[in-house]
């Protein structure tokens, strides 16, 4: 590798499409989904910081990280402070996946989808650990319905990819993408895998109706109930990248990714564009599913997730077989 | 006769000289029974009459003593009242009867020390864990200094 | 299985105000209930023995917030009893339209908040909206929006002027569309049915024994309402339904609740369209006979009692105040307890515990104590505002 390959690989991971990027990037997404939440319920939502309140939610994260640090001397130190730096390495580990301004990824191997999926576990046990790590009864709630949770979602989530994986016959993100030029996939079968991934990705995001691991008016915040400062800025900002990467996800596997009609020399530029307004279409379904519902019971989630969204995914993944 | 005295009628028919002061509104009945037959009279009330419904117990320091009252009905209103002496103010707990009397006895007990005998809770309840014992707010030995004047020429 | 305890409160987001429930769990099953509501106790029955009656009002209004008129109401109707005087028609329509105005808002701030508990944020955002509307009717009423203090001792503070009256007939127009609305949402959204559907069962036979009142009792299918079993006000004169439900459940009390907005909206109605002419307050002495009077009023958490007894002096002799939300205490104890019948969940609680519409402030009616010397005082007004001058509150 020579030295501009290596200049030009480095700036690509941590400016553009990478972490800078996706940083102000996940800022607006917050943005876009309190606002939209917002007028949904007939309030203003952000409103003064900057244009439309479009700075809000990084004054937040500004606010947060100059807070007093707070390790309460009960818990487990290591786990701690460790678990939100994982949560925000893996969260931002697996945004490089994602193709963004051209059909590939910044890091792009074969299996990069079983990868994707196997990172949003990986966040789910880091953020389980976090939330044991407290030893407070509330978070303990919350660590074990966040894992009850994830017991009813994983399954169908990855069902719903397998449909997509097994359309595109490849396991590579970019092949996804590349398959998808003539027609979406959300336009074929898949549509019910589309709907099952939404659900799927409204319970890994813990927003309503799944959003018991934090229960406010149950366990208060549940698992991260004891974390503030700049720990809970890590955790919220990895919280808003797994939401771009969710989004940006099922762009990829239903929406065709970045693809769309391009202007020769402009085709990173407008690949982005269209990337975002894409995953900004699936954020708006997912406000809108958190505007729509009260919250479930946890017997709720688990009879909903294997009742319902399991035979639903199954159901579009023999579909999808019976095509081909 | 009006709902009342009939009511009244009744209650003299089967606690004779037992009720010694009554008076009668209207729909209310208030009755003065001695201690010793205070839950009798609840029971007749509450099964013999299915009056279920207790609205509340209240309890005033009168000059002789500490006064009870409970009141029953939710149409009608019975007021049983008795008085007990302010020393070792002692008077039977009627939970077993209305479950729903817990609340008001515990109220009662601490605001004015009466002990409900065979309540199956007497805890703290509307006091701070650390008021002192033996201070009990609603006697009229207990100096409140919100006495606030009147304004002059208020009359 | 080993238990473990979570407090719920005092301070915690699904409680208004500060009240402690010890939950006993085994996982997320509850097990065990007990309360601690001794965080609000204000001593206002201690306080009322110190005030003339008419320096009363102002304090029994600020027992409770949101049933503020209903207090009001019921101090006034009691304190009117010691007089042998007859109160003008037209003072207790207007006492009427306000009660009914106020249990309105009551009711439509209860939805949204039941909403909030369930995690249902929308439906909390647009009942509080239309809420608005009928404060709006308050505040050019009475001149306040929360505190109306409408009622007073003889009759009624203001009169309504007719143009008032078609504007008042015109919200409520809005109101009953909007409930509609809300109904509609209630009973059929799929989410709210499995969230309170079977929630918080409370049998009729529970109800009946712990003493329960309102909207609670009614949903248990029991047909209790003081309005209608010993009328006051206007009552007797304006026609309403007592309205019951048989499911027992949170979702009972939804629809209870729902349905006594219709019946307020009719009752307001009907009142504005036969109000009485003639004056609206009579002048009282200050001090009335010796007695004792005993009123009930259905507020809009449910059955309020106020009892006085006077010796004919400047002061009540004894005050007392028994709120709604004592009285379904015990309730909410039978609902959470299920002692196996069913499971509790810990999702259930905030739900259950919002479905009798609780009020703490009501329910514990401050006193200052030194520990060491074991003594206790109350500080006046001017005290507080010394201290908060010199920038310290303990001596």
């Amino acid at each position: 590798m020579s030295f501009e390959q290596y200049v030009v690989e480095t700036l690509k991971t941590v400016v553009f499409p990478g972490f800078v990027f996706i940083f102000f990037l996940s800022l607006f997404y917050e943005w876009f989904d309190r606002k939209f939440y917002a007028r949904l319920q007939n309030r203003v939502g952000p409103l003064y910081t900057g244009f439309y309140g479009l700075l809000q939610p990084l004054a937040d994260f500004i606010k947060l990280l100059s807070k007093e640090d707070i390790v309460p001397k009960k818990v487990d130190q290591l786990l701690f402070t460790m678990t939100p730096l994982f949560t925000l390495a893996l969260s931002i580990f697996a945004t490089l996946l994602l193709p963004i301004s051209s059909n590939q990824g910044v890091v792009s191997f074969n299996g990069d989808v079983i990868v994707s999926i196997l990172i949003l576990t990986f966040i789910c046990i880091t953020v389980f650990y976090a939330g044991l790590s407290t030893y407070n009864r509330y978070a303990v709630i919350g660590a074990e319905r966040l894992f009850l949770q994830m017991i009813g979602y994983e399954i169908p989530l990855t069902l719903s990819v397998v449909g997509v994986a097994l359309n595109a016959q490849s396991l590579l993100l970019s092949d996804i993408v590349l398959s998808q030029e003539r027609w979406w996939y959300i336009l074929g079968p898949q549509a019910l895998g589309f709907i099952v991934f939404v659900f799927a990705a409204q319970a890994e995001l813990e927003r309503i109706p799944f959003d018991l691991p934090e229960a406010e008016q149950e366990i208060i915040a549940g698992w991260n109930i004891d974390y503030s400062g700049r720990r809970l800025a890590m955790f919220r900002l990895a919280r808003n990248i797994e939401l771009v990467f969710l989004c940006g996800l099922a762009a990829t596997f239903f929406l065709g990714g970045p693809l769309g009609p391009t202007i020769e020399g402009y085709t990173p530029i407008l690949y982005t564009l269209y990337f975002v307004i894409k995953s900004l279409f699936v954020l708006a379904v997912l406000t809108v599913v958190r505007a729509l519902f009260a919250r479930l019971r946890i017997d709720q989630v688990e009879s909903f997730c294997w009742k319902y969204l399991l035979p639903l995914a199954l159901f579009q993944f023999v579909l999808v077989r019976l095509i081909l | 006769m009006s709902m009342e005295e009939e009511v009244l009628r009744e209650l003299k028919e089967a606690f004779g000289d037992k009720i010694f002061e009554h008076k009668i509104q209207k729909m209310r009945v208030y009755v003065k029974v001695p201690i010793d037959s205070y839950s009798d009279v609840i029971k007749y009330l509450v099964l013999s009459k299915g009056m279920y419904h207790l609205e509340t117990i209240t309890g005033i320091e009168v000059k002789d003593g500490i006064e009870i009252m409970a009141h029953l009905g939710t149409g009608l209103c019975i007021s049983v009242r008795t008085t007990i002496g302010k020393e070792t103010p002692k008077a039977p707990s009627i939970c077993d009867l209305i479950p729903g009397a817990e609340f008001y006895e515990r109220e009662i007990h601490e605001l004015l020390g009466v002990v409900f005998e065979a309540h199956p809770n007497l805890k703290r309840f509307v006091l701070p864990d650390d008021w002192p014992e033996g201070v009990y707010p609603l006697r009229r030995s207990f100096e409140s200094k919100h006495n606030a004047p009147l304004r002059e020429g208020f009359e | 299985m080993s238990t473990f305890d979570v407090p719920i409160g005092p301070m915690h987001p699904a409680l208004p105000e500060p009240l402690l429930l010890k939950l006993e769990l085994e996982g997320e099953t509850v097990v065990g209930v007990d309360f601690d509501v001794s965080y609000m106790h204000r001593g206002i029955e201690k306080l009322l023995e110190t005030k003339t009656y008419f320096q009363g009002l102002p304090l029994v209004e600020r027992i409770c917030g949101i049933c503020n008129a209903a207090h009001g109401l019921c101090y006034t109707l009691n304190v009117e009893k010691l007089y042998d005087k007859e109160i003008p028609p037209r003072a207790q329509y207007l006492r009427l339209v306000v009660e009914e105005l106020s249990r309105i808002h009551s009711h439509l701030l209860w939805l949204g908040i039941a909403a909030f508990e369930i995690g249902f944020n929308t439906m909390f955002m647009y009942t509080w909206r239309d809420r608005e509307a009928v404060m709006d009717m308050l505040e050019a009423i009475t001149g306040n929006r929360v505190t109306t203090e409408y009622s007073q001792i003889g009759g009624v503070r203001r009169d309504i002027p007719p143009n008032l009256a078609d504007k008042l007939l015109k919200t409520m127009d809005i109101v009953e569309e909007r409930t509609k609305y809300y109904v509609k949402v209630a009973l059929t959204e799929r989410t709210i049915a499995k969230r309170t559907q079977g929630v918080g069962y409370l049998s009729p036979e529970e109800a009946k024994a712990t003493c329960a009142v309102g909207p609670v009792l009614r949903a248990s299918g029991v047909k209790n309402d003081i309005r209608a079993d010993d009328p006051y006000a206007a009552h007797s004169d304006v026609p309403f339904n007592v309205i019951t439900y048989d499911t027992c459940d949170v979702f009972a009390r939804i629809v209870v609740r729902a349905q006594e907005l219709f019946e307020c909206v009719n009752m307001i109605r009907t009142a504005l369209k036969n109000l009485p002419e003639g004056p609206y307050r009579v002048k009282l002495p200050m001090k009335p006979n010796a007695g004792e009077a005993l009123t009930r009023v259905e507020a809009p958490r449910g059955e309020l009692f106020h009892y006085t007894l006077s010796e004919g002096a400047l002061k009540p002799y004894r005050y007392k105040v028994r709120t709604p939300t004592l009285a379904n205490l015990g309730a909410l104890r039978a609902m959470l307890t299920s002692k196996g019948r069913y499971v509790v969940n810990i999702g259930d609680v905030p739900i259950s515990y919002g479905s009798i519409d609780p009020c703490i402030c009501c329910t514990a009616r401050v006193h200052f104590v030194d520990l060491k010397k074991g003594k206790s005082w109350v500080w006046t007004i001017d005290e507080l505002r010394e201290r908060s001058k010199r920038g310290r509150l303990l001596p």
